[in-house]
């Protein structure tokens, strides 16, 4: 996505129209997979993941056994098409970067030790890439986890906010990832409230990035609740429920006050 | 598994007698690889990196026509540590390259417009390549530090007729701000910096923060198993902010 | 078959409370409901108050959280979660059915369909004295062959062992193998049986149901019975079930309909295993669904 000297913030408001602290339109399905252990698809806006979780399951080649505890291995991909530039299919050195931190992201949540010698797969596919991929990413993955029944302390719930034009803002789209000022990515344990994964590109001072983490705190929390209400929600209807989160309304009234 | 380190540093002692936020001797060399444009090695404690900048010709992206572009690698050579195998770059390499690449890059510690030869068709090319040459523990900060000195030691060649005169120079490279990157780490409930290897193996979680003169931050990445407080991050980026400082010292002209 | 367990008496119960609701009965009770009470990883339960602590929670202080998504059952005694997905984890005593993979020399690998492979030694498999040395045992049992056994140890790093040392282990000749989720069979088998039995009698089949999640049929009406197996793994969590089940299979041809009022007690219709007949195994996965995406 192509670079812009435009202004990022017109009369007060975000290109598409969002308050500063608005998360875009969210949309959650779980069972999106049907041979997955557990799968869910999300997406912020134009960005769209779509994660499948095999496992615990058997873990070979033996060598890469641990004896005390289950490994984790997750695996973040962008889809040739996902961008307006076709990525090449393949590992790309992002690719790997971001899945470490990925990974990372969830171990300290998965009950790994109650799983000896197995291995929990995590796929992570980005079908449409508007900004903000890999924390869309882990909030599918989390919640694909949760359905497969792999024992997690907490969801993990994650955001991305930002620098833009002078203002911070959340929940950074394509655009605005690509010319902003900072970025940030943010995953957390949603109620123990601890992080677990942390990211940051771009220029800021320390107490930009401290009003940062505090906003990240606050939209992790929104997210989670529409993570929790999406998974109890497909258990009372049949087949596949999307929970179509309000946000963009409830962010509304809570900007009105300021 | 907790070894020893881990019990010595839960009681706020290091396995060499250093205190909890002091970084290990440290000695910068700067062109030191003939053939490089720009070089420079760090030898923190026993941990060994070499950087050098090798400088190409190519197109530029199509989004920045009038600027130079900057490429990092990193290379965990088999040679420098027992955990280390031959091959590609795994997640590792890639991260610590990245991480890297980013505290250069988003400082703006360079100025890309001025790598530009022909706008929209030739630019410079920054190769900065790192090699471990000994895994002894925090290899993030010193090839951050290796990386940078490298820069300032490269020197651009002249051309003519579009041919690299390698070995003849027409101006240095302009570095214009001095990022330091610090990686700050938790265990328990105990902060250390500078982890030699077997501390930073029964380490929880680390926190690289990359620093800029005027007290920036220009990146963190997060690593490690375990989770941490919204109030252990500010301690860490403080933690790493009060430390940069320090270290820019040793970044001479 | 009237056998003790013999060998070494297992003790090493690792991590398992007693057997999960293997009966049906609260379990069954509880899926009825489960739309109501479902809880996610990490939500709250109750405060622990000294009472036991099921596989599938964890305590922080005095609170206690679910671990996996499932329904929070709180008694005077124990926490717990019946979990609603989630693989097989072999528990000592269980019954289970299980496919050899392996033939080896003390005996065979066999998989539960767990991420944790089982060992039969040949002690626990056949009751003659067999001289390991000299002795091919493919001829007790082969590669392929399925057997209802129990689990008799478990170790830490989950390690295990099968035996047929039990009562109605046994051999499982011809018929069809079908996986469902481990945590729906609770709800096959029904309160004290009576689902499964509902299927056993209305279809004529014989079926083994293993707490691993696999099943066993033999029958000329085995379609039926695995439609209503699956459809009932697809719906567990709704109400009225039982009777939706009943409809389905209905009055099969050929098969005696019990009195309206059939019990646990009623003997299901059983055909002797003969001996020696070659039956072509097949062994079906899970047939798809008409409609996409397959729910549980």
């Amino acid at each position: 996505m192509a670079k812009t000297n435009d202004k990022l913030i017109v009369g007060g408001k975000r290109l598409d129209g969002r308050g500063f602290d608005e998360l875009r339109p969210i949309t959650m399905r779980i069972r999106a997979v049907e041979k997955a252990d557990g799968s869910a698809q999300v997406s912020f806006g134009d960005t769209e993941a779509i994660v499948s979780v095999y496992g615990p399951r058997k873990l070979y080649p033996r060598f890469l056994q641990e004896n005390e505890r289950g490994i984790m291995r997750y695996r973040y991909n962008m889809a040739p098409f996902s961008c307006t530039d076709r990525i090449s299919p393949g590992k790309s050195r992002r690719g790997i970067e971001i899945s470490k931190a990925s990974r990372l992201a969830f171990e300290p949540v998965a009950f790994l030790d109650d799983f000896p010698t197995t291995v929990v797969d995590v796929f992570t596919e980005i079908l449409q890439a508007d900004g903000s991929t890999r924390v869309t990413g882990i909030n599918a993955a989390s919640m694909a986890m949760a359905v497969a029944g792999v024992p997690m302390r907490d969801l993990v719930a994650a955001c991305s906010v930002g620098k833009i034009d002078g203002q911070l803002i959340a929940d950074l789209n394509g655009i605005e990832d690509n010319n902003s000022e900072a970025d940030v990515a943010v995953a957390m344990m949603p109620t123990k409230d601890r992080i677990t994964m942390l990211q940051m590109d771009g220029v800021l001072t320390k107490d930009e990035l401290f009003t940062l983490l505090q906003m990240a705190r606050e939209n992790c929390r929104k997210i989670y609740e529409l993570q929790k209400a999406a998974i109890k929600d497909s258990f009372k209807q049949q087949p596949d429920v999307t929970a179509v989160a309000e946000a963009a309304e409830e962010e509304a009234a809570k900007e009105s006050q300021g | 598994m907790k070894t020893y380190a881990y019990d010595l540093l839960v009681n706020d002692k290091r396995i060499d007698e250093r205190a909890m936020d002091e970084y290990r001797d440290i000695e910068l060399k700067r062109g030191i690889i003939k053939n490089a444009e720009g070089s420079a090695s760090c030898r923190l404690g026993n941990t060994k990196v070499i950087v050098g900048v090798k400088m190409g010709i190519g197109t530029p992206f199509s989004d920045t026509p009038d600027e130079g572009n900057l490429i990092v690698n990193a290379e965990f050579t088999p040679l420098a540590s027992p955990e280390f195998e031959g091959g590609p770059p795994g997640e590792d390499a890639t991260e610590l390259a990245r991480v890297v690449d980013r505290g250069i890059r988003e400082s703006e510690a360079m100025d890309f417009k001025k790598l530009c030869i022909t706008s929209g068709e030739k630019v410079w090319m920054m190769n900065v390549d790192i090699h471990i040459i000994n895994h002894d523990g925090n290899l993030i900060d010193c090839a951050f530090l290796a990386a940078l000195s490298a820069l300032m030691d490269t020197k651009i060649p002249k051309l003519q007729d579009d041919k690299i005169m390698r070995g003849d120079y027409e101006s240095e490279l302009a570095v214009q701000h001095k990022p330091i990157e610090v990686t700050v780490c938790k265990v328990a409930d105990k902060f250390l910096l500078d982890p030699a290897k077997e501390e930073e193996d029964v380490v929880d979680t680390k926190l690289t923060v990359a620093v800029r003169e005027d007290d920036s931050i220009c990146a963190l990445q997060k690593q490690g198993a375990k989770d941490v407080s919204i109030d252990d991050i500010k301690r860490m980026v403080e933690t790493a902010m009060a430390k940069s400082a320090e270290l820019r010292k040793l970044l001479k002209e | 078959m009237d056998r003790f367990e013999r060998g070494p008496r297992e003790e090493y119960d690792y991590g398992r409370s007693e057997p999960q609701a293997s009966d049906g009965g609260e379990a069954a009770e509880l899926h009825e409901h489960a739309h109501r009470t479902i809880v996610i990883p990490g939500e709250y339960i109750d405060d622990k108050k000294g009472r036991k602590l099921g596989n599938d929670v964890y305590e922080e202080g005095e609170k206690v959280f679910a671990k996996v998504l499932g329904i929070p059952v709180a008694s005077e005694n124990e926490i717990k979660i019946i979990p609603m997905s989630g693989v097989y984890i072999p528990g000592i005593s269980d019954n289970v059915i299980g496919v050899i993979t392996e033939v080896g020399i003390s005996g065979w690998t066999v998989d539960i369909n767990s991420p944790y492979i089982a060992f039969l030694p040949v002690a626990d498999g056949v009751d003659e004295f067999v001289d390991t040395n000299r002795t091919d045992i493919s001829r007790f049992f082969d590669v392929g062959d399925a057997l209802f056994c129990k689990i008799s140890k478990v170790t830490k790093n989950k390690t295990t062992r099968v035996s047929m040392r039990a009562m109605g282990a046994r051999k499982l000749p011809g018929g069809v193998l079908m996986r469902v989720k481990p945590v729906k069979i609770p709800r096959i088998i029904g309160k004290g049986g009576s689902m499964i039995n509902m299927i056993k009698q209305r279809t004529g089949c014989v079926i083994y149901v293993g707490k691993n999640g696999v099943i066993w049929l033999r029958g000329d009406n085995k379609a039926k019975a695995i439609e209503a197996i699956l459809t009932i793994e697809r719906e567990s969590h709704t109400t009225g079930l039982t009777d939706k089940i009943a409809r389905m299979l209905g009055d099969l041809p050929g098969v005696v309909q019990p009195a309206a009022t059939a019990t646990a007690e009623t003997k299901p219709v059983e055909h002797e295993v003969e001996s020696g007949v070659e039956v072509e195994e097949e062994k079906i996965e899970r047939p798809k669904p008409a409609w996409e995406p397959a729910n549980f």
